[in-house]
């Protein structure tokens, strides 16, 4: 049974190629998957022409109609039932399209990351021609980041002074950058592998210094429009910053949310847990102004006490309500002395003191406990003149969970530490406190919370004097509003969440310390988003893709740390001095230089190579680049598999539905890799059926008066800059017959370029002019062919199937653009004059060659040997009749073999002489005595002259009289046995070894003459016989398929063609032709003509340049056109 | 003055008007032999009845071999030769038939030397073995043959070296020739494919170094060089001071006698500028005769047939059959090489031995004949 599925062929090297290729010029339609990005590329040590021949494969098999090209591609299994093979793919993101891009360099351009050496996350493939992404695993700091930040790419952006781009980036994550730059605890600083060669990257404060350059004189981005009219209504209740980054994200996504606010000012503890000389509270005010504005409403002074209030803001119509209240109320130390005066707990002494309540001096202070709280109170207290601060600490300072840093600032500003140290009991004198009575700690073993457990140590009891104590042991959430209703609690008293923000109760979420007990302002922000995520996918599902699918990150390690990167020290921005600082409220820390920030950016070893910045998908308008596509995975259905690739290659292939192109030498063996390829894809053909293919029929746009439009592609812009392509509009819209003018975008983009079909039927045109890359209408015919040139001529010929002649195809940009870009005048100037010159290609109707012979459908193989049985057997594929000749004996097991493949076998004979050329080849054969006598005739032997010598045509009249001879057509010849070479041709004899030097010569079996193959290559010996007489059979197929078809070349009627009043009859054309198509006839003695078989010719154009006389020319290349061309170009 | 008076007037000065019909023209021409549409009788019919829009004329003026064989034969003695050279410039129009062969690139050639600032490299043959100098009465005029060795490279034709044995035959004489680095092409071919215009350019540059250098005598390797000079140059006389002569004729008038005796039998291919257009016959079959079996072929001196194209016009298929002709007589004569005195007969002949179907007939060694004198005083 035969079967019309494809066949899949893994791996894209040079004999996949070719194997593809053959099969597809055989109707099959194949699958090419390769795991490599970059196919066209070949190792240094090849040949030119073997390199030459792969860029030829690749272009043919790009947009071959029957190849699917997939390139990125694995195969994940591989199962063989019911008569067919199921395969399984994936195909890595394609982060660049090459289906898109036009290879403009944008993106080049506008990507931030460049390393030492030069190199760049973006860069351009050499086959297929795009441009492509060196992406590793995601970047340390922007794992390690709460909320996603993406410091790589915004340190890159700094580190070139893209202050403003940088800026766009921060915001795309993170709603509170200056607040986040000032008073994060900079998880990513931890993570940054920065460190093991001296100091991570000051990442928090680049970010402040982009925020504060950059929002001086601009609001947030425009991308960042969280304006919304209508959507949903959500309330978020708290507006600190799980609450103010949860209400953000719902604006962004389109929803209307309401923050409300319990107290006068929102902010919540940013406002009341974080001093002024840390976070200036103009910073909170107008980044808070930036969240509501517009789109986020606000409601102050409006406390939720009850669950009652809750079911309130439903009844208004909120459809979900997200806590977000913090936790705001002290611990208690629950020891003796708690109540005297002048004990405070933390949060409560700042919020009041923040709020603007008086306090006087606070005397003498002790502050109780270790985290950033702890250390904003006693750094408070100092600024109250406090006459000493002392903090207790009951483990060490390296313990201690506040950010060192402030540590230090707070140690510089007078504060005392005492560590290893507990209060156990505040005595008082009369109602107010006077001193604490401490015990001191040792150090234990390691505890639940990772930190080494502290002991307390007997008899060790001290006392403290004191006026003022603050405790600062952790606060936890006020959750008045739960009671009353089911709000279910957990242990520590916080609400109880699934991890996506879901209270028990419906439509009713909670995020940020109400959950999780005090935490960072990132962290918060981090819940917050988590929440909103939450709430955006349970009120409109289709906006936010499934849960689980977050963006696909590469596999790829990072580059080793090398070992002589030098050493750059850490810069700090500039701090106030001491003495001035502890004075004011004002902020502490200044912001970067412009100088300092840009050589502290240029420290980050950009970890990720690719940074994710996006800055090129905003430099490509053409959507080529998109950093958000994933793998994709198919099961798809073969009727047979080709292994090209070794190491996907099963150790044993037992099926004969597997095939393995065979092994060959180690390095340059290309010629022997096309030759296997072959042979691989005949031996496929078994057991499949060709697919029939609609030939393409040019339409030929109106005749009449001359409409020409002329479309300019600017590639993608790049070659439009100071809109230099527009000067030419006018003058060229003045050349009478040119009707339309026009600057595209690109005439090679799938999309944009479509606007030249668009005009051509609006307006009626009856030609089209494009300038672009593209220089000809021909597909590889040199070497200039690549991804983005072939796509448009097989979009427009192909698909929307314009005939070649009403579409003229400049080089403009090779020719003139690009070698003057640094002079518009001569670059525009050259253009105006190359495309004048080109509108002669539409202004004559070309002559056409006219008539074509169906060639012989009889294939002869000389010599039953193994090579040439293995010929025979893949040329049953395409010829009805296909006959073996051998002069020797055959042995019967063979010929019964023979018989069954329906393979026809006349011996004894010997061939005496070959005429004719490809397609229509006559070979005369002498019968042996047996076979004469069998025929019961006899007839004497013809002395033939000797080898070499011209044989005259009266000598072809003997052999048609005499019953010795017997004459046969074929048309291909395929040799089995290298003795046959020496059959006189009319020429002369064959000329000996491989056709070498001629332009088909690429692991070519073909001797020199077109049509005649061998079927074993003696020199080479890792190849087997059968192998190469598969592959001789394969190529001969190739060759009488219809290359000019659908399959083959755009043109299909541009072939040349030999004007008798012109020709010599020298047979120059004829000698160069490499397809055999350029015939010399002898007319008398000393005279003859040549012509043109149309279904054989090309259009390379070789003959023309070999013609002395002029006589052969091409409709593209008539000497007229080019005289006209010339005109011109220099009028 | 339009067209057709100018034409008349060429009738006239022709005297194409006591054409007698007898067709004796056609008859020997060898074009007529193998393209029976051409007739340079009919050329003259035409001429007088239909004038400049006679189709024939129109076609015919270009497809003549200006071989000159014809003239030979007239019984009137009308030169229908310098006719059909005088008749071209008026059939120069838009509706032009000739065809250029090699698309134009040789006349370009020609005319992209009658720039007056010109850089050329065209005596890169020149080396220590020859002894030429700057200023002298002897000049030796090399014309085109480092152009054509250039520009048919592919058939190995070693036309440079007429030039290097030219120079070393007149310096075996003690004569140490002028050779001009800036020298002209003669503007043969241009003349005679109607571009008036450019010969004269090519004719003043060229009189202008003739005369700086001091030339009194000017000795060519070329038929066509010679025949320029002499006749098309030195017309009016009084601006050509100079005598022209082949190098054949120049040794036969100082009684040059040759070295050695070569063991090859050659035959020698009469060029028609300095056969039939010069009557120079004798001088080169002499210094031949004197080294060498000399046997003729059975067309030869008056009578010789063209080598098939002339001006790089029309090469076609007739100029393809008469030129294999020509070689078979060649062959004929089983000679081993044929001598020619002019470097396009070796271009054309040579061209006409590649043929696919006849090969090993056509093969024959061909050279020129200051090589083979030259050879001979080694």
């Amino acid at each position: 049974m035969t079967s019309k599925k494809g066949i899949l062929i893994i791996g894209a090297d040079l004999q996949g190629l070719q194997a593809a290729l053959t099969l597809a010029h055989l109707g099959r339609n194949v699958t090419l998957i390769d795991k490599n990005i970059e196919i066209a590329a070949l190792p240094e040590n090849w040949s030119d022409k073997g390199k030459r021949w792969n860029q030829y494969l690749y272009t043919q098999v790009l947009y071959h109609p029957l190849i699917e090209l997939l390139t990125q591609t694995e195969m994940t299994q591989l199962k063989e039932a019911g008569g067919e093979v199921k395969a399984g793919l994936i195909q890595g993101p394609m982060w660049v399209s090459p289906d898109l891009c036009v290879d403009c360099g944008k993106c080049l351009v506008s990507c931030p990351v460049e390393f030492s050496n030069g190199y760049k996350p973006l860069f351009e493939l050499s086959g297929p021609s795009t441009m492509t992404i060196d992406k590793r695993k995601i970047a340390p700091c922007r794992a390690a980041c709460p909320i996603g930040m993406n410091p790589q790419g915004y340190i890159a952006l700094i580190a070139q002074g893209r202050f403003e781009e940088a800026y766009e980036l921060i915001w795309a994550t993170n709603p509170l950058p200056g607040i986040c730059g000032r008073v994060c605890h900079h998880p990513c600083e931890t993570a940054c592998r920065r460190q093991e060669i001296d100091e991570p990257v000051a990442i928090c404060a680049l970010k402040r210094f982009a925020v504060d350059e950059v929002g001086k004189k601009k609001k947030k981005p425009g991308t960042c429009d969280t304006s919304s009219p209508e959507g949903p209504r959500v309330a978020v209740i708290g507006s600190g910053p799980a609450g103010l980054t949860a209400a953000y994200d719902l604006a962004r996504a389109g929803f209307c949310p309401t923050i409300i606010e319990a107290e006068k000012k929102p902010g919540g503890l940013l406002l009341h847990g974080i001093a002024p000389y840390r976070l200036p509270r103009e910073i909170i005010k107008k980044e808070i102004a930036q969240i509501l504005d517009p789109g986020v409403d606000l409601r102050l002074n409006s406390p939720v006490n009850s669950y009652k209030d809750i079911e309130k803001l439903k009844a208004e119509g909120f459809r979900a309500i997200l806590l977000a209240t913090g936790a705001t109320k002290d611990l208690r130390m629950q020891i003796k002395g708690e109540d005297l005066k002048g004990i405070y707990g933390c949060v409560s002494f700042l919020k009041d003191l923040w709020k603007g309540k008086k306090i006087k001096s606070p005397g003498r202070v002790v502050v109780i406990g270790g985290g950033n709280a702890a250390i904003e109170a006693a750094r408070a207290s100092v600024r109250l003149g406090a006459k000493s601060v002392t903090i207790i600490y009951r483990r060490t300072r390296k313990e201690m969970p506040a950010d060192p840093h402030e540590i230090d600032q707070a140690l510089e500003e007078g504060v005392k530490l005492r560590p290893l140290t507990i209060p156990v009991e505040f005595e008082g004198r009369g109602d107010g406190l006077a001193q604490v009575k401490c015990i001191k700690m040792k150090l234990g073993d390691v505890d639940a919370s990772g930190r080494p457990r502290p002991i307390p140590v007997d008899g060790s009891d001290f006392f403290i004097n004191a006026d003022t104590a603050i405790v600062s042991i952790g606060q936890k959430a006020d959750i008045s509003y739960g009671v009353g209703g089911d709000l279910k609690l957990n242990q520590r008293g916080a609400i109880e969440v699934e991890a996506d923000g879901q209270t028990n109760i419906f439509g009713v979420y909670a995020s940020g310390d109400v959950v999780s007990g005090p935490s960072t302002v990132v962290e918060a922000m981090a819940s917050g988003r988590r929440a909103a995520r939450t709430i955006i996918y349970a009120l409109k599902p289709d906006t936010v893709p499934d849960g689980e699918e977050e963006p696909e990150f590469s596999s790829l390690e990072y580059d080793p740390i090398l070992k002589d990167t030098p050493t750059k020290k850490r810069r700090a921005p500039f701090h106030r001095k001491i003495s001035e600082r502890v004075k004011d409220k004002n902020e502490v820390i200044g912001s970067f230089t412009m100088k300092d920030a840009i050589n502290e950016a240029s420290r980050c070893l950009q970890c990720g190579v690719c940074s994710e910045c996006l800055r090129c998908e905003a430099a490509c308008d053409l959507n080529a680049i998109s950093h958000d596509r994933t793998a994709i995975q198919r099961t798809l259905h073969f009727s047979k598999v080709i292994f090209s690739d070794k190491v996907q290659t099963p150790s044993k292939i037992e099926s004969s539905r597997m095939i393995r192109i065979e092994r060959f030498g180690k390095k340059d063996s290309w010629a022997k890799a096309v030759v296997a390829g072959r042979a691989a894809a005949v031996k496929a053909l078994a057991g499949t059926t060709p697919v029939t293919v609609e030939p393409t029929f040019h339409k030929r746009l109106g005749d009449g008066e001359l409409k020409i439009g002329i479309f300019i592609c600017s590639c993608n812009g790049t070659l439009n800059e100071n809109d230099r392509l527009d000067e030419m509009i006018s003058p060229l819209v003045d050349i009478s017959g040119v009707a339309h003018v026009e600057v595209l975008v690109s005439a090679c983009h799938p999309e944009k370029g479509r606007r030249i079909e668009k005009l051509i039927s609006e307006k009626g045109l009856n030609g089209a002019l494009i300038a672009s890359c593209t220089c000809c209408h021909l597909a590889f015919a040199c070497e200039s062919c690549n991804d983005q040139r072939i796509r448009l001529k097989h979009r427009l010929f192909r698909e929307s199937g314009y005939d070649p002649k009403d579409i003229a195809l400049i080089n403009i940009k090779e020719t003139c653009l690009l070698p003057f870009k640094e002079d518009d005048k001569t670059a525009i100037d050259q253009s105006m004059r190359m495309i004048r010159s080109g509108l002669w290609q539409l202004k004559d109707s070309k002559k056409l060659s006219k008539g074509s012979e169906e060639p012989c459908s009889q294939a002869i193989i000389l010599g039953a040997t193994e090579a040439g049985i293995s010929a025979a057997i893949g040329l049953k594929e395409k010829y009805a009749s296909v006959i073996i000749v051998e002069n020797l004996k055959v042995e019967k097991s063979i010929e019964e073999e023979l018989s069954k493949f329906g393979i026809d076998l006349i011996r004894p004979v010997k061939p005496v002489r070959l005429d004719g050329r490809r397609g229509k080849f006559t070979l005369i054969l002498e019968k042996g005595d047996s076979l004469l006598s069998k025929e019961k005739k006899k007839s004497p032997k013809l002395s033939l002259q000797k080898k070499g010598k011209r044989l005259q045509n009266l000598d072809i009249k003997i052999f048609d009289e005499s019953p010795r001879y017997k004459k046969i057509q074929a048309g291909i010849i395929i040799l089995g046995r290298n003795e046959f070479k020496n059959i006189p041709y009319k020429r002369d004899s064959f000329a000996t070894g491989l056709h070498a030097g001629g332009s088909r010569a690429f692991g070519s079996l073909e001797t020199g003459i077109p049509g005649v193959y061998m079927a074993s290559w003696s020199q080479v010996k890792k190849l087997s016989d059968q192998t190469t007489g598969m592959s001789a059979a394969g190529e001969a197929l190739e060759n009488v398929s219809d290359k000019t078809g659908p399959f083959g070349s755009f043109v299909d009627n541009l072939v040349a063609y030999a004007d008798p009043e012109l020709c010599r009859g020298c047979g120059k054309c004829a000698d160069i032709c490499p397809e055999g198509a350029a015939i010399l006839e002898e007319i008398t003695r000393g005279a003859g003509l040549s012509w043109i078989e149309q279904g054989l010719c090309t259009g390379c154009g070789n003959c023309i340049s070999e013609c002395p006389t002029g006589a052969i020319s091409l409709p593209e290349a008539e000497q007229w056109y080019f005289e006209k061309v010339i005109n011109a170009f220099f009028e | 003055m339009n067209q057709n008076n100018i034409l008349s007037e060429i009738i006239e000065k022709f005297q194409i008007f006591h054409c007698v019909e007898c067709g004796k023209c056609t008859g020997a021409c060898p074009l007529a032999q193998v393209d029976r549409d051409f007739s340079p009788r009919l050329v003259a019919k035409y001429v007088i009845e239909e004038g400049i829009d006679s189709e024939y004329v129109k076609e015919k003026a270009w497809t003549c071999l200006t071989c000159g064989l014809c003239n030979e034969r007239c019984p009137i003695g009308i030169s229908f030769t310098e006719f059909i050279r005088a008749i071209r410039p008026l059939f120069i129009t838009e509706d032009f038939k000739g065809h250029l062969s090699h698309g134009g690139a040789l006349q370009g050639l020609m005319r992209m030397q009658a720039a007056p600032d010109l850089n050329q490299n065209r005596i890169d043959w020149i080396t220590g073995e020859h002894k030429i100098s700057s200023q002298g009465e002897i000049l030796y005029f090399t014309g085109c043959l480092t152009y054509l060795e250039t520009f048919f490279s592919e058939m190995n034709l070693e036309l440079k070296k007429i030039a290097s044995d030219t120079v070393k035959i007149l310096n075996s004489i003690g004569v140490e020739p002028v050779v001009l680095p800036d020298e002209r092409c003669c503007g043969h071919d241009l003349i005679w494919i109607g571009d008036e215009i450019s010969f004269h350019k090519l004719r003043s540059l060229n009189i202008e170094s003739f005369k700086k250098a001091g030339v009194k005598t000017i000795i060519t390797s070329c038929g066509e060089c010679s025949y320029t000079l002499k006749n098309l140059y030195g017309q009016p006389e009084e601006d050509f001071p100079f005598e022209v002569m082949h190098i054949s004729e120049y040794l036969q008038k100082i009684g040059f006698s040759a070295g050695k005796e070569l063991s090859e039998i050659a035959t020698y291919q009469d060029p028609c500028r300095l056969g039939r257009f010069m009557g120079v016959y004798d001088a080169p079959r002499q210094l031949l005769g004197s080294i060498m079996e000399l046997r003729e072929m059975p067309h030869f001196r008056a009578g010789a047939w063209c080598c098939g194209n002339s001006a790089w016009l029309h090469c076609d298929r007739y100029s393809k059959q008469m030129q294999v002709e020509r070689l078979m007589e060649a062959k004929g004569t089983k000679s081993d090489l044929i001598v020619t005195a002019c470097p396009k007969c070796q271009v054309h002949l040579t061209c006409a031995m590649n043929d696919v179907n006849l090969m090993q007939d056509l093969n024959m060694k061909i050279r020129d004949i200051s090589s083979v004198i030259a050879e001979s005083i080694e």
